[in-house]
């Protein structure tokens, strides 16, 4: 079997509080020692409370945070040994799709100009035709090109956020809760696309979400945080049906249903 | 049959803005008994918000309301603003999403009860008003309620806070409760508290509940009826039996259809379910031309024909299951074929 | 709460002298000798120097901070038999063209500079929160384009130009205000009021477009804050909901002020020189041109101080005005 596309190993991350010294000179632990891969061509998600270190780990898969201890693998190849370039290369492989897609997206900048930026960080040139693909390959027309960010709705941003991140053709996409700025009619639009996209592409994801209901359909492995730690780890099925972490099995309880109740 | 306690009838709220006017919510009739929670279902601009503050007179600026509003036996869109005044935080409440928002930075928790009881009884004391949120904060679950009340906004967890609003709403014991998606911000364990909380309160006080959401998750949890608002009017309303079980409305069946569901069968061959989406995205009454809102993104239009693009349907009558109440669906189709059809 | 202002207290003793030490320095950098203006105009060398040493200024820049830091405990004395002068004890230096000690001079000039400073804030907060208040209620309303006007062109345009304008138009043209002087108020309050309208109109002219903005710009925020539609909601009027909106307010202006008061206090030169009034911006001015070192220290260090003062008030205030401000 080839190595897995992102390896976690021991990786804790510290932020230092506000103020500096004192009582707080600890800082606050957010992610305590957590080990973690994501084999290639797999969708590993993430789940925990708002708070549990979740967006940390997330971040520090790609570089954005610099993990206190632990390596981080992603290709095989330990991030805090690259250099400049290796950490570009490695922003080609490692993609990041964010929460709001308003928020990551440069208001002043049409679809097009966004994404021919994306090609020019890395010293690609594209053309229009491969713009175009792009954009179909996430569902949107060839008109959205010439759209300013405030002329689409935010499923349609956020398809601009996906095609963005598969520009590059990476090998793993970190999505941070994706969908839950979005309408429930939206949201499931693009949990299909990033579903196809792992099938017909080969695309690995490290899909992170508050959501289990989410996370279940498309997830093929999971992983439950608490306060910094991951707590349970395994397979999609296995962890829905059998809970045994007591927080797995309280998140799994509280999640609601769109049932009648029994 | 005892007075609803509350009553809408053919409530209209329109913008006017550069001197052009356009309605966000159209013809609303809803009908709510004491001890009863009516779910207001829609996605982002469907028009929930405007439809909860509408019945408190709480409009923003631009805005304005037509039709009839009874609260508690009181007309609100003619109340004088002393009526109001007397209706709000008395007669009906609220809660609002965003706990953090809806408390004021600079007073403290008591502070806020206590301004709830004193402003619709003056004769009560400062100390006692104060007394009075100590109690209700033990009510709600609120740990140390003594130490509770002196803290500020900023000093509790959402969930904590969201308990002390739910508490300052409900001193005055308010016939009807406004509650606009007063767990969407929280994570979901405490969601689900805070939902029992609501229940339990709402059946020790018997009173009404609008309980407006875009999770039918939580709605299944929570309501008795379930109204499903789609640009600004009425798209479906009966029982949450008869919504969950027998959907009349197309777009009702596909938002639940594309609603995850955790007990959905995944390893299906190896071939993953897919969430059945609904094209597009959701539109405003403003957009909306002469027919269905919902005929460019409906899977069905296509067998109806032109009516739906140059005609409004009307709210008619469906079937109910035993005991269910009314059921009505603004839609064409006489009857939704099977789910898999809804949607293309 | 004690150790905390204590605490300032010492950091600002320590930034004080570290000011002092500056000011001292900077003086000896780029000035010419103030010797040299004392000693009269035929100055032959040896005269100079015996200036210079009676002065004290013929001393390195370190031995002058040395001096000064020492006087400030036990007071200086300058010159030996009948030229001694002496400066008691918080000597915060000699001015020899004044023939005064600092502190004195300071102390004179101060009830000119408070009256100025008075009036002006007071003008100021009115108008500002004034204006700002109403063209918030009333966005897009005459007021609100008027104050908009107005405090873009406060913020805009220098204050010498401002006081020459006043001058101009109601000095001169409407021979309606005394163009300059003071009167105590002690001797007369409407003399005194008189005789301080047009450098009030100035500074408040010239401060109020910053109130404007900020009440405006905050109570438009405030206004549509989701917890005042809660306490209408509760059953609020809406004379008790604008009541409290007016706290959200409080807190940027409470900041705002006590800046510009102690900017104030420290003197306004240019205010002051267009309207020929003696306080302390004059006295820092002369101070100056004089090359008299003792003053330049004297004021610097004053309006340090009162600034330092000001903020410590002002964080004092905060958390008592917003509880979200909280020390740790
Ligand atoms: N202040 C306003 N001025 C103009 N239009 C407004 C204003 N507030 C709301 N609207 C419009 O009214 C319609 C209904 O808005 P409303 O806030 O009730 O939606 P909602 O169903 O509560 O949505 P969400 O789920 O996002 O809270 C929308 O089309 C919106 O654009
Ligand atoms: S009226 Fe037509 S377009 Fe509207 S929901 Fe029914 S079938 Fe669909
Ligand atoms: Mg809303």
């Amino acid at each position: 079997m080839s190595e897995p596309i992102l390896e976690m190993t021991d990786v804790s991350k510290r932020y230092r509080t506000a103020g500096g010294f004192g009582r707080g000179r600890k800082g606050f632990l957010a992610v305590d020692g957590v080990s973690l891969h994501v084999e290639r061509g797999e969708a590993l998600g993430l789940v925990g409370e708002s708070g549990s270190g979740k967006s940390t780990l997330a971040r520090m898969a790609n570089g954005l945070v610099v993990p206190t201890s632990g390596t981080v693998r992603t290709d095989g190849q330990d991030i805090a040994r690259l250099g400049r370039r290796g950490l570009r290369r490695l922003r080609r492989n490692v993609a990041m799709v964010f929460q709001d897609p308003l928020a990551s997206l440069n208001p002043r900048q049409t679809v097009r100009q966004t994404l021919e930026n994306v090609f020019r960080a890395h010293g690609e040139t594209t053309s229009t035709a491969e713009l175009v693909a792009l954009l179909e390959s996430v569902g949107l027309g060839a008109d959205y090109l010439g759209r300013y960010p405030h002329e689409a709705s935010g499923g349609q941003l956020q398809r601009v956020a996906v095609a963005r991140a598969l520009a590059l053709k990476p090998d793993l996409i970190i999505a941070d809760e994706p969908t839950s700025a979005l309408d429930v009619s939206v949201r499931a639009q693009i949990l299909n696309l990033l579903a196809d996209l792992q099938r017909d592409q080969g695309i690995s994801f490290l899909h992170v979400s508050h959501d289990l209901a989410v996370i279940r359909l498309y997830s093929d492995r999971v992983a439950v945080m608490q306060r910094g730690r991951i707590v349970e780890t395994g397979p999609s099925d296995e962890i829905f049906r059998s809970p045994q972490h007591p927080c797995t099995r309280a998140l799994v309880e509280a999640t609601p249903e769109a049932e009648l109740p029994a | 049959m005892p007075d609803p306690v509350l009553q809408v009838e053919d409530l209209c709220v329109s913008f006017t803005s550069g001197g052009v006017t356009a309605d966000v919510v159209r013809d609303l009739s809803v009908r709510l008994d004491g001890g009863r929670t009516l779910a207001v279902v829609g996605e982002s601009g469907s028009g929930k918000t405007i439809t909860g503050r509408a019945i408190m007179r709480l409009l923003p600026r631009g805005a304005s309301a037509r039709g009839r509003i009874v609260v508690a036996g009181r007309e609100m869109l003619s109340a004088d603003e002393r009526e109001l005044r007397r209706a709000r935080g008395s007669d009906v409440a609220m809660v609002f999403q965003d706990s953090m928002s809806a408390l004021s930075p600079y007073l403290d928790i008591g502070a806020h009860i206590a301004q709830a009881v004193r402003l619709h009884d003056p004769s009560v004391t400062r100390r006692a008003a104060r007394a009075r949120a100590v109690e209700m904060l033990d009510r709600v679950g609120i740990p140390e309620p003594a130490g509770a009340v002196r803290r500020f906004p900023h000093e509790f967890s959402g969930g904590m806070r969201q308990r002390a609003v739910i508490a300052m709403a409900l001193v005055n014991r308010p016939a009807l409760l406004i509650a606009d998606e007063p767990t969407t911000a929280l994570d979901v364990t405490v969601q689900a508290q805070i939902l029992a909380l609501l229940r339990e309160l709402q059946r020790e006080y018997g009173m009404a509940m609008l309980l407006i959401s875009h999770d039918f998750g939580v709605v299944g949890r929570a309501a008795d009826d379930v109204l499903v608002l789609y640009a600004g009017r009425q798209a479906e309303y009966g029982s949450l039996r008869d919504i969950f079980e027998q959907p009349a409305h197309p777009y009702t069946a596909g938002l639940r259809a594309a609603t995850p569901r955790l007990d959905a069968r995944l390893d299906t061959g190896g071939e993953r379910t897919r969430l059945r989406a609904i094209p597009g995205a959701p539109t405003s009454l403003r957009d909306a031309g002469p027919g269905c809102a919902f005929a460019p993104r409906c899977g069905l239009a296509d067998q109806v024909g032109e009516r739906c693009v140059v005609e409004a349907p009307l709210p008619t009558v469906r079937p109910t299951s035993e005991g269910g109440g009314p059921h009505l669906a603004a839609c064409h189709l006489d009857r939704l074929p099977a789910l898999k059809e809804v949607a293309r | 709460m004690i150790v905390y202002i204590a605490r300032r207290m010492v950091t600002a003793v320590f930034m004080l002298l570290a000011i002092a030490f500056v000011t001292i320095a900077l003086f000896f950098g780029a000035s010419k000798d103030p010797a040299r203006a004392m000693c009269g105009k035929p100055c032959p060398p040896e005269t100079r120097a015996k200036v210079s040493a009676y002065m004290q200024t013929d001393q390195s820049a370190v031995w002058q901070y040395t001096e000064f830091v020492k006087g400030l405990f036990v007071g200086r004395t300058y010159g030996e038999g009948a030229q001694q002068v002496h400066c008691d004890a918080p000597c915060f230096g000699y001015s020899f063209p004044n023939r005064s000690d600092v502190t004195t001079l300071i102390a004179e000039r101060l009830p000119v500079t408070l009256s100025l400073a008075f009036g002006a804030a007071v003008l100021c907060l009115v108008v500002g929160i004034g204006l700002g208040a109403l063209s918030a209620i009333r966005k897009g309303g005459i007021v609100d384009r008027f104050s908009t006007g107005f405090a873009m062109f406060g913020l805009s345009v220098p204050t010498f130009l401002v006081g020459l304008l006043v001058l101009q138009v109601f000095g001169f043209m409407l021979n309606a205000l005394p163009y300059s002087g003071f009167v105590s108020f002690s001797e007369s309050p409407t003399d005194w009021a008189w005789h301080l309208i047009g450098p009030w109109m100035v500074l408040s002219f010239i401060l109020a477009a910053g109130y404007i903005r900020v009440t405006r710009t905050q109570l438009l925020n405030e206004l549509s804050a989701d917890h005042l539609v809660a306490m209408t909601a509760r059953g609020a009027s809406t004379r008790q909901v604008n009541r409290h909106a007016v706290r959200g307010v409080m807190v940027p202006v409470v900041a705002m002020f006590a800046l510009d008061v102690t900017a104030l206090l420290g003197g306004s030169v240019i205010a002051e020189k267009v309207f020929s009034l003696h306080g302390l911006g004059d006295l820092l001015l002369s101070g100056v041109n004089e090359s008299d070192l003792s003053i330049v220290v004297g004021v610097t260090l004053f309006s340090a101080f009162l600034i330092i003062v000001g903020n410590l008030i002002a964080d004092l205030l905060m958390p008592l005005l917003d509880p979200r401000i909280r020390r740790a």
